[in-house]
């Protein structure tokens, strides 16, 4: 529910006492007229396909994407499709140039650039330099905050930096005040690897303290950001005591109000999160939905000069360089494709790339990526194949060795397939290659693999032991995935052996990283897991619950093999329910899929939970 | 492993002795007559189809023979539909009912050759399935069955296919000293045949059976005889199980190249034939000998 009370500059504060944080929707508004997350997946992916069905398949796992509100982790995260685009085609990172090339602020980057004259801080996660740009114009100091000593030294001492303006994502082709250029790429933090090591990290969080320090004696105004990067700037601001307050500016085109209570169909969005948040500990946070420049008092009627941006000219030059063969295009559409779990298809797609139509480090990268790839297909038999052949690459890209990482594939293959003994082989000998390489994330992987090895095999605590070292590692190397999957892992070990209060807990841990990083796969595994727990605890109705989320997970990424099993633990569940139609159903499916994949163990212990089945409805019948 | 199959001594069902008997019963009334000679008219329009290879036309003959001829005391005819329905039934990949004939096949027959050729498809697929203690058994059976034909090359080959099938059966079993005489009388039986492909598969099988044993000059001499002899002859899909063999005693030598080199050759020849459960394993080996042990 809304107030009528209206917001206006003067809630504000005034600026020596204020910190403005903004977002990437300061940038939309022309001149800059720059592009959102969504609208840039949404350029991309119209350059590097034509199939309909590809570009559904990739847009509509966007955030404001169509079919999956319904789960948690189903959405692509911008920072993921960078992270595709610097491995594929682009190690430098000049796509940034999209937003550092655009040269003309308009108003909010303006009144940003007077408050900071004024004794404002500004925190922005943009990675234009629009800002900087607008006190050049404006004739107002400015302190670049950008790299990590940047921020500890801010952190250290923030008096020492004049109007500092604190980029929390990193930057592109800078500009400090005094004139000195920074080209290319700094501190960037839109890759999926740096959400990991951010969200993970356990040694100094720099942008924690910036933010912490900032907000301690300034009261924080939030514009144009939406708060989705809940893996860096959204839990620090979470986590923040806040004493001076705080206002979020909900920006749509209504008059400003301030909001007392979180509308129904807003409530789960960053904004009322805090709002609720902090309610509790009595704070002065706010809400203001309306235009931000009637909140701000930003007259955008005087004309500012500058003129219009067109970033899409700039997106098509640099299309022309880095994607200007099918083999480009289709090497980042297989990557992005396998981002949304689109696993066989992604094969398809790379497979299809003449090797010769691409520089040898791009083969490297094809070949990398098809390794990882196999290690997902429910046909055994091809991941094997295809395994095989890569097996006897002996190249290393960026350090990561072909053959040690199709080593480690099979492994995974193999332990699937309860074949142990093959699994420990080819894990012995990746884990060989990557020590001498000192591959740390790659040694984590085999850790935790080494550790389903285990558990697979009856040795629960051997199991453990080696899980949590890989977690170890993971959290240390900042790896979502690895540390997802080794929370998961560990969950099972432990459940194995009883002690079910944690595996629990990591079953929880595995689900909250999965969903940052987005892996359907990941979440089917991880709900499947806390299913397996409750079932232990007798819990029918709720292990039936989260084998149904893990089936909604799995049906969409199409993971064949996890889905037969959640199918069949549905079915096992229904029946102590006393649900056997459901029951009927999901062994069915269960057995036709596992049919489909060749596990005859498998539609044999699901074929005679069906017979059982069926005896206890004819009971039931008599 | 080289599971033994040949095409030489396929078996042909002995119509004298199926005519005699029917003759006999057809003594009994016209009614019988009738009945037993459609029977044998639709038994061999079905073998002929048999042999054109319509293998769905045949059953059904078959099945239409068998129909008429429940207890008329046509055994060996009926002998012949069940020990035919149940080939078929192996070819088609029902393995159960193609058995389940098999054993009609022998409950009904008099006729030796057929009993060692229903015993050897029967041995063929417990070898496949691994239930190597059924193996033994048949080999038994089929002994007393070989006590009572006559000496001949059919009959040697049939001993022959024994004592390999019998080898393998403990090889597989691990029983490695109870490999040895068994696949030298294999070979010696297979090489007075001039079946030299399958003696030298049992050479193989001696071979590995010496290298497991840790005989390991002999086994490595007699793998190398074996190697040469199957190249010679362009039998390589049989390479694979005597390289890895021959790979593991090198290891044992501390010759890692050399088991890598063998190991990757039986990666090739698998993979000719897209054998992915030999590439897994051999591969498995080579990654196996890469690593080190104390990496855990």
């Amino acid at each position: 529910m809304m107030t009528g009370s209206p917001a206006g500059s003067a809630n504000l504060g005034n600026p020596p006492e204020t910190a403005y944080l903004a977002g990437a929707g300061i940038s939309i508004p022309p001149p800059p007229a720059l592009p959102g997350a969504t609208a840039f997946i949404e350029a991309l992916v119209g350059e590097i396909t034509g199939d309909p069905e590809q570009r559904r398949a990739i847009l509509d796992h966007t955030l404001d994407g169509g079919s999956n509100t319904r789960f948690r982790g189903d959405f692509l995260r911008f920072e993921a499709v960078v992270s595709c685009i610097k491995f594929a085609v682009d190690p430098d990172m000049e796509l940034l140039r999209i937003y550092s090339g655009c040269g003309a602020p308009n108003h909010y980057h303006h009144h940003l650039a007077q408050q900071l004259g004024r004794g404002a801080v500004v925190l922005t996660t943009n990675f234009d330099n629009l800002i900087e740009i607008a006190c050049r114009t404006v004739g107002v100091d400015y302190s670049l905050v950008v790299t990590e000593n940047e921020l500890a030294a801010f952190c250290e001492d923030p008096a020492q930096f004049k109007n500092p303006l604190i980029k929390l994502h990193g930057g592109h082709d800078l500009t400090y005040a005094e004139g000195r250029q920074s080209p290319g790429a700094i501190n960037v933090r839109a890759t999926l690897e740096q959400v990991g090591s951010i969200y993970l990290g356990r040694g100094a969080n720099h942008l924690a303290d910036a933010i912490s320090s900032v907000t301690g004696d300034r009261h924080l105004v939030v514009m144009g950001y939406s708060g989705c990067d809940d893996f860096d700037v959204m839990p620090c601001i979470m986590a923040a005591d806040l004493p001076r307050g705080l206002t979020w500016i909900d920006h749509d085109d209504q008059h400003p109000e301030t909001v007392k209570d979180a509308p129904p169909d807003r409530s789960n969005l960053p904004p009322y999160q805090l709002l609720l948040a902090h309610r509790r500990k009595r704070r002065d946070v706010s809400v203001v939905r309306g235009t931000t420049s009637a909140a701000l008092d930003i007259d955008t009627d005087t004309d500012i000069g500058g003129e219009s941006f067109d970033w899409t000219k700039v997106f098509a030059e640099w299309s022309q360089r880095h994607l200007r063969s099918a083999a480009h295009r289709k090497l980042l559409l297989g990557q992005i494709l396998s981002l949304v779990e689109c696993f066989d298809e992604s094969i398809a797609i790379l497979e299809s790339i003449p090797p010769s139509e691409l520089s040898e480090e791009q083969q490297d990268v094809l070949n990398v990526a098809l390794c990882s790839l196999y290690g997902h297909l429910s046909d055994s038999s091809r991941a094997i194949r295809s395994l095989s052949v890569l097996a006897g690459n002996d190249r290393e890209v960026d350090g990561v060795s072909l053959k040690g990482l199709a080593y480690y594939n099979l492994a995974r293959v193999n332990t699937n397939l309860d074949q142990f003994n093959e699994a420990s082989a080819y894990l012995g000998a990746a884990l060989k290659i990557f020590k001498r390489a000192g591959d740390a994330g790659r040694i984590s992987d085999c850790l935790h693999e080494h550790g389903r090895i285990l558990t697979g095999a009856g040795q629960g605590e051997r199991a453990a032991r080696s899980i949590e070292e890989s977690i170890r590692l993971c959290e240390k190397l900042g790896d979502l995935h690895g540390a997802g999957v080794g929370y998961g892992e560990m969950a099972r070990a432990l459940a194995a052996e009883g002690r079910l209060d944690e595996a629990e807990t990591y079953a929880d841990k595995a689900i909250n990283l999965f969903a940052l990083e987005g892996s359907g796969e990941g979440l089917g595994i991880a709900h499947h897991t806390r299913g397996y727990i409750l079932a232990q605890r007798c819990d029918w109705a709720g292990a039936a619950a989260e084998f149904t989320t893990a089936i909604a997970y799995e049906r969409s990424a199409q993971a064949m093999l996890d889905l037969a099993h959640s199918l069949h633990s549905l079915g096992d569940m229904c029946i102590g329910l006393k649900e056997f139609d459901r029951a009927e159903r999901s062994l069915e499916e269960a057995i036709e899929i596992k049919h489909g994949l060749g596990d005859k163990d498998g539609v044999a212990r699901s074929e005679l939970l069906l017979r059982m089945l069926k005896q206890l409805q004819a009971l039931g019948t008599e | 492993m080289a599971t033994l199959e040949t095409q030489r001594f396929t078996f042909k069902p002995n119509m004298g002795i199926v005519r005699d008997q029917c003759d006999g019963v057809m003594e009994r009334d016209p009614a019988t007559k009738r009945t037993v000679r459609g029977g044998l008219k639709s038994f061999r329009r079905a073998v002929e189809r048999v042999d054109r290879g319509d293998a769905h036309g045949a059953l059904s003959m078959f099945i239409k023979t068998l129909r008429g001829l429940g207890g008329l005391g046509a055994n060996e005819l009926e002998a012949c539909c069940f020990f035919y329905v149940g080939f078929i039934m192996f070819a088609v990949g029902d393995d159960e009912e193609a058995l389940k004939m098999l054993h009609a096949a022998l409950l009904k027959t008099q006729d030796p050759w057929l009993a060692l050729a229903a015993y050897n498809r029967m041995t063929l697929h417990h070898l496949t399935k691994n239930e190597c203690p059924e193996v033994e058994k048949l080999a038994d059976a089929s002994e007393k069955a070989l006590a009572r034909v006559p000496e001949s090359d059919t009959k040697t080959y049939y001993w022959a296919a024994v004592d390999y099938n019998r080898a393998e059966a403990r090889y597989r079993r691990s029983e490695y000293s109870e490999v040895l005489s068994c696949a030298r009388a294999a070979q010696g039986r297979f090489q007075s045949l001039g079946m030299e492909a399958e003696a030298a598969k049992s050479l193989g099988l001696l071979a590995n059976a010496q290298l497991s044993l840790g005989n390991i000059e002999a086994g490595l001499a007699d793998a190398n005889e074996a190697i040469a002899l199957l190249r010679g002859q362009g039998h390589e899909s049989e390479l694979p199980f005597i390289l890895q063999g021959k790979a593991a005693a090198l290891v044992q030598q501390g010759d890692r190249r050399g088991a890598t080199e063998c190991l990757q050759e039986a990666i090739a020849i698998y993979r000719q034939c897209d054998n992915i459960t030999g590439i897994n394993e051999a591969l498995a080996a080579i990654a196996g000998i890469e690593a080190t042990d104390d990496d855990w």
